[in-house]
């Protein structure tokens, strides 16, 4: 497209007649698809910044629902099992301490009844619901977080899904073999009589 | 004599896939009941094409927040 404005301008400074209308509406239209294209750039890298903060407040607000100080988020979650917890921390290198604080943003401390204690400043509180399952609060601030335990505590969740199924399968008698899957996946099999 | 099965697979996000194997039609219901109801919100139930043949059955369950994708 270039080369083919370089060829008009030089047509009409040499005034020479222009080829045929489609080259006239071309380049007179040009400039203005320049200035459009900047302005959507410029649109596009806005939204890029702000892509890149919305999602975080998008995704957990939700479910969330702000305690005392402003950093911290809940998410319900179904965690019920507080040794199938426990296990997936182990698993994890964390440590799970009953009744104290977690940490957040500069100082701020929310209680829990339990809490995972991270390697990062911040920690993740966990607090009995009327329903019996435990609520995740956490500083979600610059991902501290997230580093350790995965979007949305998804790591966490995984190996207490994994420790729980595998509590609730050996109650029954099952049998079971753990395989970790390549996509990252882990897979149970619960095999036994009692099936 | 028994080839029954229970299938878990968890994912990366804690979302957890659960697939009864050699079940008789809602056999498999029943055997997959104590893992629903130790683990959570059950997503979707996935009734297998082969169903009332070999009475498997796929269940889906989310780990995690409630009503959200």
């Amino acid at each position: 497209m270039r080369n083919s404005r370089r060829f008009m301008e030089h047509n009409i400074a040499q005034g020479a007649p222009i080829g045929s209308p489609a080259d006239h509406r071309r380049s007179s239209a040009v400039p203005s698809l320049e200035k459009s294209l900047i302005k959507r750039d410029d649109a596009d890298l806005l939204r890029a910044v702000g892509h890149y903060h919305i999602p975080r407040a998008l995704t957990f607000q939700p479910s969330t629902k702000r305690i005392k100080m402003s950093h911290f988020t809940e998410i319900k979650t179904i965690i019920k099992d507080i040794e199938a917890l426990r296990a997936a921390c182990q698993e994890l290198g964390l440590t799970l301490l009953q009744n104290t604080e977690a940490r957040g943003y500069y100082e701020n401390k929310t209680k829990g009844d339990f809490v995972v204690q991270l390697k990062g400043p911040y920690d993740i509180a966990l607090n009995k619901q009327p329903d019996g399952t435990y609520g995740l609060t956490a500083d979600l601030w610059n991902g501290h977080v997230e580093n350790e335990v995965g979007q949305g505590y998804g790591k966490l969740l995984r190996f207490y899904g994994v420790h729980k199924a595998t509590i609730e399968a050996r109650k029954k008698g099952l049998s079971v073999l753990r395989r970790q899957q390549q996509n990252g996946s882990i897979k149970l099999v619960l095999m036994g009589v009692g099936i | 004599m028994n080839n029954r099965i229970i299938e878990i697979i968890i994912g990366t996000t804690g979302e957890m896939q659960i697939d009864a194997v050699g079940f008789k039609g809602a056999d498999c219901e029943r055997a997959t009941a104590f893992l629903e109801q130790a683990l959570g919100v059950v997503g979707k139930k996935i009734k297998k094409p082969e169903y009332h043949q070999r009475s498997t059955r796929t269940n889906q369950q989310k780990l995690g927040t409630r009503g959200e994708p």
